[in-house]
């Protein structure tokens, strides 16, 4: 059904509405159809909200580092580092102290949040563009039950840090699979029988964590376990960081290529293939390069849900539809979304609150209120 | 066109009847799941650690009745009526209001997907429920707040969809991942406050889904609650094939929707807070029972919420019968029916595809 | 109260305007019609021309704005649904069946307002099952699943149904724009029939040569929201439908089968 699919309007919000024409023939009218421009200062906007962020969570907490010391520590790291190196004259234990704070303990942290976050949503966004269907997440294919199930394993094996990411990825992965594995069997329309199958997968493997969780020391590994999989940047160090890049910057760079198939998918199959893409091999590598976000954000942080649901329609208010836009915006979005969960989660209590309890607490109303002004584009 | 329509609402309808087939009665059917579960009960009340032969035990089962002598030791007496049986009766009782709020469920809002763990009403009990062992109150009152949890998750999951004017079974079943994953949030926020001596490791514990610790206490309790709520669904029975039709040709069919829906959806929520109060989460037997039910007898609401009830408890007690004697320790029987139930849905989606 | 209802007319629509919100204007505005028992009447109109949301007025799903619906005297808005149920029979375009009923089991659903809301169908109520089945000939259908039926088949089907459910006037909406030429006129057929046993039928069609084909009255709801009522022969002109459908239309009498039909000109 061609019309319908074609039917399908987005619009940045109610008062900037952007109907779509029936048949875009190429590429250029696609573009045309997407024409709403961004202005600049909405990315450097973005930019300046999210450094601002970052030098608020250096300024509150434990070791906190106030703005000006954070610029001189900066600065001194680069340009004098003479002065935090313990065998020279001029070293200072105060400037050394500072550097380890900004570069060793809270700098680790603050990028991984933005990495997470930006991930999260990046994916989310793809995911919601490629099922055409506002309410799916980065995990509806089951690849946080999965990967989570593979670094529960991992701690149940009582296995290095660097063994959780892997097991976790390859969970993550195998599950994904899995629920594609179960759609082609099925051969339903893409969407539902990918939602079904995922609902599935999940489930199984969240069996599996059940289980892992069952048999495992109650005294030792449970509660590591238990507080993982709240999801928490608490322990996470410059080793995670150096782990968790490459995947991140390598699943970054095959949605960012993929953004323009993603708007040309949007509108409806036959559409798209008579433009000359590949439905198939789009939708395959979308999945591969989220599970493989979603995966490393769950191997370093465990579960963190409704970054990747809300975000993206948070970005879609802001600069529309198109993807090319859309992706970088929402993981602008998404790194200051979570960097402000976490700060709140770091803050705010006595004790630090898994993130995952807040993001879905913050989220969920955030979700709600956003769709008040959201939903006639998704009609 | 003219069969685009509702070819594409049917792309996942449950299409299962016996067709062209003479169907077999209900009564039939029903005996012989009876017998079934018969069978399976007091297999479950023999077999375990401390196993009893099957005489001993139907002597036992039968003594308050015919008052027969003790040819049994007053441990066998322990172990079947005041361990095993209660176990056993509630199993069927979890396992039937499951999936007859499930297959409600399925009915009313006319999706075969839902079911009161897809919902997230399973969820939303569970934080209800919580909330109550955090208030240290007592089981009556936990029943209640998982009731009022369970009501207000079905009532959100139900609005996402509505708000959003997209009406279709995925729609739904996302809306309730999404509000049962907030719900399970809530209940992770309320283990984070629990006192972690006391009350933490019971919620972990009763979360995770057990029967284990179900007395005639709890029964009598939970039970009445139960029976009420499952006695108005299956009076209603038929109503469910009237709604399911769709608003406007149940109006037209003279079907007080607002008031009919409303009853069934509270007797639903009603079992699975029960349901969820005494036993925990157990994911998928509201989903799948449903769906080899109609496999059974077809798709009549008729003859199908009967069945469903027998079929539920058969399967639920075969499971408890599975998790405590599968291995040395007790397995949650949320995990089991996750493994089981998870496999057999995408039976019956890949099988699915072959009917149409 | 007998004397009352026997005088009033079966249905009685007076003034009846709809509009789906203020700044979108009337659908349509100033209708007024009767339907009489045992009465045929064509509701004819264009695509968008609200006959849809007429016949939702009638069966008492939708409000008019303006206006009053009376069956047999009483305002529809005092029926209960299972009152209103037991007078007016409705058939849709599309018959989408989520759940794999058979169509034994879908036609009891017919009798619904006559059951209570915690019981269930009685052997009577099978019992005029299986003379509807008999009736529209849907023996080798009555065990077959309902939403593997083609659309014509579900149309009769849904017919059936109607005729369990036993009401004064079964209203149609589109039964036949879905359809082939044979079963289209299958339905229309089925239409008159319903009418020689005594129940009124309403149909809307946006088919000009349907009304003259079945006969009866004929209501023209125009674009401009207008009705016109009136005898097939007399309400349908030339002019009128050239009018009313934006091209060229002629009515002419055809030899071969002894009635007008209504052609368009040359493209």
């Amino acid at each position: 059904m061609p019309g319908v699919a074609s039917g399908l309007t987005y619009e940045g919000n109610a008062s900037a509405a952007t109907v779509l024409p029936n048949s875009p023939g190429t590429a250029e009218e696609v573009e045309a159809a997407f024409g709403r421009k961004v202005p600049a200062w909405v990315a450097v906007a973005l930019v300046v909200m999210l450094l601002v962020l970052v030098g608020i969570s250096y300024a509150i907490g434990r070791f906190a580092v106030p703005v000006n010391e954070l610029v001189s520590g900066v600065l001194t790291h680069f340009f004098r580092p003479e002065l935090i190196d313990p065998a020279s004259a001029a070293y200072s234990v105060e400037a050394e102290r500072i550097d380890r704070v900004i570069f060793n303990i809270r700098g680790p942290r603050i990028l991984l949040v933005c990495l997470v976050g930006a991930a999260l949503a990046c994916a989310g966004a793809s995911y919601q563009g490629m099922f055409k269907n506002p309410l799916v997440s980065p995990d509806i294919l089951g690849s946080s039950a999965g990967a989570s199930m593979g670094a529960c394993l991992a701690m149940l094996l009582n296995l290095p840090g660097f063994y959780i990411q892997v097991f976790a990825f390859v969970g993550g992965l195998a599950a994904v699979s899995l629920a594609v594995l179960l759609n082609r069997l099925v051969k339903y329309d893409p969407t539902l029988g990918l939602v079904l199958g995922g609902i599935l997968v999940s489930s199984l493997f969240s069996s599996g964590t059940s289980f892992i969780k069952l048999v495992a020391d109650s005294q030792d590994q449970l509660p590591t376990i238990q507080f993982w999989l709240m999801g928490s940047f608490n322990r996470v160090d410059s080793d995670d960081l150096l782990l968790a890049v490459v995947p991140l910057v390598v699943g970054f760079v095959i949605l960012m290529i993929m953004s323009w198939r993603l708007n040309v998918l949007s509108f409806g199959d036959d559409e798209a293939r008579a433009m000359g893409v590949n439905t198939r091999s789009t939708r395959l590598l979308v999945i591969f390069a989220s599970t493989m976000l979603a995966s490393v954000s769950v191997a370093v942080a465990g579960i963190i849900g409704y970054v990747g649901l809300v975000v993206p329609h948070l970005a879609r208010a802001i600069v529309g539809p198109n993807y090319k836009v859309l992706l970088p915006t929402s993981m602008f979005v998404g790194a200051a979304f979570l960097l402000i969960i976490d700060n709140i989660a770091r803050v705010a209590f006595a004790v630090e609150i898994p993130i995952g309890i807040l993001t879905a607490i913050v989220g969920v109303p955030f979700f709600v209120v956003i769709f008040r002004n959201q939903m006639r584009g998704w009609k | 066109m003219a069969d685009d329509k509702p070819k594409k609402k049917k792309l996942f309808a449950e299409d299962v009847t016996i067709e062209g087939k003479k169907q077999v009665p209900l009564g039939i059917v029903l005996i012989g799941c009876g017998i079934v579960v018969i069978a399976l009960a007091i297999a479950s009340l023999c077999i375990g650690r401390y196993s009893v032969d099957l005489q001993t035990t139907v002597a036992i089962l039968t003594s308050p009745f015919t008052g027969a002598e003790t040819t049994w030791t007053p441990n066998d007496y322990n172990v079947i009526m005041n361990i095993r049986l209660p176990r056993v009766v509630g199993a069927f009782l979890v396992g039937a209001a499951l999936a007859l709020s499930g297959a409600s469920y399925q009915g009313v809002f006319q999706n075969p997907l839902v079911s009161p763990d897809i919902l997230g009403v399973s969820y939303g009990a569970c934080v209800g429920a919580a909330l109550s062992i955090l208030l240290y109150m007592n089981t009556w009152q936990t029943q209640i707040f998982a009731f009022v949890g369970g009501l207000v998750t079905v009532f959100i999951t139900v609005s996402i969809p509505k708000f959003m004017h997209r009406h279709s079974n995925v729609m739904m079943v996302l809306s309730g991942v999404i509000v049962g994953g907030f719900m399970s949030s809530i209940l992770g926020l309320m283990k984070y406050v629990a006192d972690p001596d006391t009350q933490l490791a019971s919620i972990v514990y009763w979360q995770l889904g057990s029967i284990a610790k179900i007395d005639s206490d709890v029964l009598c309790y939970t039970a009445p609650v139960m029976i009420v709520a499952a006695v108005v669904l299956v009076a209603m029975r038929w109503r469910l094939n009237l709604i399911s039709l769709g608003e406007e040709e149940a109006r037209s069919l003279g079907v007080d929707l607002k008031r009919e829906r409303n009853i069934i959806i509270i007797a639903s929520t009603l079992l699975t807070a029960s349901a969820v109060s005494i036993a925990g989460t157990i994911g998928w037997v509201g989903l799948i029972i449903p769906h080899v039910t109609r496999r059974i007898v077809g798709s009549d609401n008729k003859r199908l919420i009967p069945t469903v009830i027998l079929v539920a408890a058969a399967f639920m007690i075969l499971v408890d019968l599975f998790a405590r004697n599968i291995s040395g320790f007790e397995i949650p029987l949320g995990i089991l029916t996750g493994l089981v139930g998870a496999p057999i849905f995408g039976y019956i989606l890949v099988k699915q595809r072959d009917v149409d | 109260m007998e004397g009352l209802t026997d005088m009033a007319p079966l249905i009685e629509v007076k003034d009846l305007a709809f509009q789906y919100s203020a700044h979108r204007g009337n659908v349509f505005q100033n209708v007024s019609f009767t339907v009489e028992k045992g009465e045929m009447l064509t509701l004819l109109g264009p695509n968008g021309a609200g006959k849809s949301t007429l016949l939702n007025c009638i069966a008492g799903l939708a409000s008019p704005t303006e206006g009053s619906v009376k069956l047999n005297g009483e305002p529809v808005e005092s029926y209960s649904t299972r009152r209103l149920a037991k007078h007016i029979g409705y058939v849709r375009q599309h018959i989408a069946v989520t759940y794999g009923y058979t169509v034994r089991e879908y036609l009891v659903m017919g009798a619904a307002p006559r059951i209570g809301m915690f019981s269930t169908p009685k052997e009577e109520d099978y019992e005029r099952v299986e003379e509807a089945i008999v009736d529209l000939e849907l023996q080798k259908l009555a065990d077959r699943t309902v939403s593997h039926l083609s659309g014509g088949e579900r149309q009769r089907v849904a017919v059936a149904r109607s005729i369990v459910q036993n009401p004064e006037v079964i209203l149609f909406d589109e039964p036949t724009s879905a359809l082939d030429f044979g079963n289209q006129i299958r339905v229309m057929r089925t239409c008159k029939q319903l009418v020689e046993r005594g129940y009124a039928v309403v149909m809307t069609t946006h088919n000009p040569d349907q009304p003259i084909l079945l006969g009866g009255r004929v209501a023209m709801l125009n674009a401009d929201g207008t009705l016109a009522v009136g005898d097939a022969e007399t309400t349908l002109t030339s002019e009128r439908l050239s009018e009313l459908y934006g091209t060229e239309l002629h009515l002419v009498y055809v030899d071969e089968v002894d009635r007008v039909a209504c052609v368009s000109s040359k493209l």
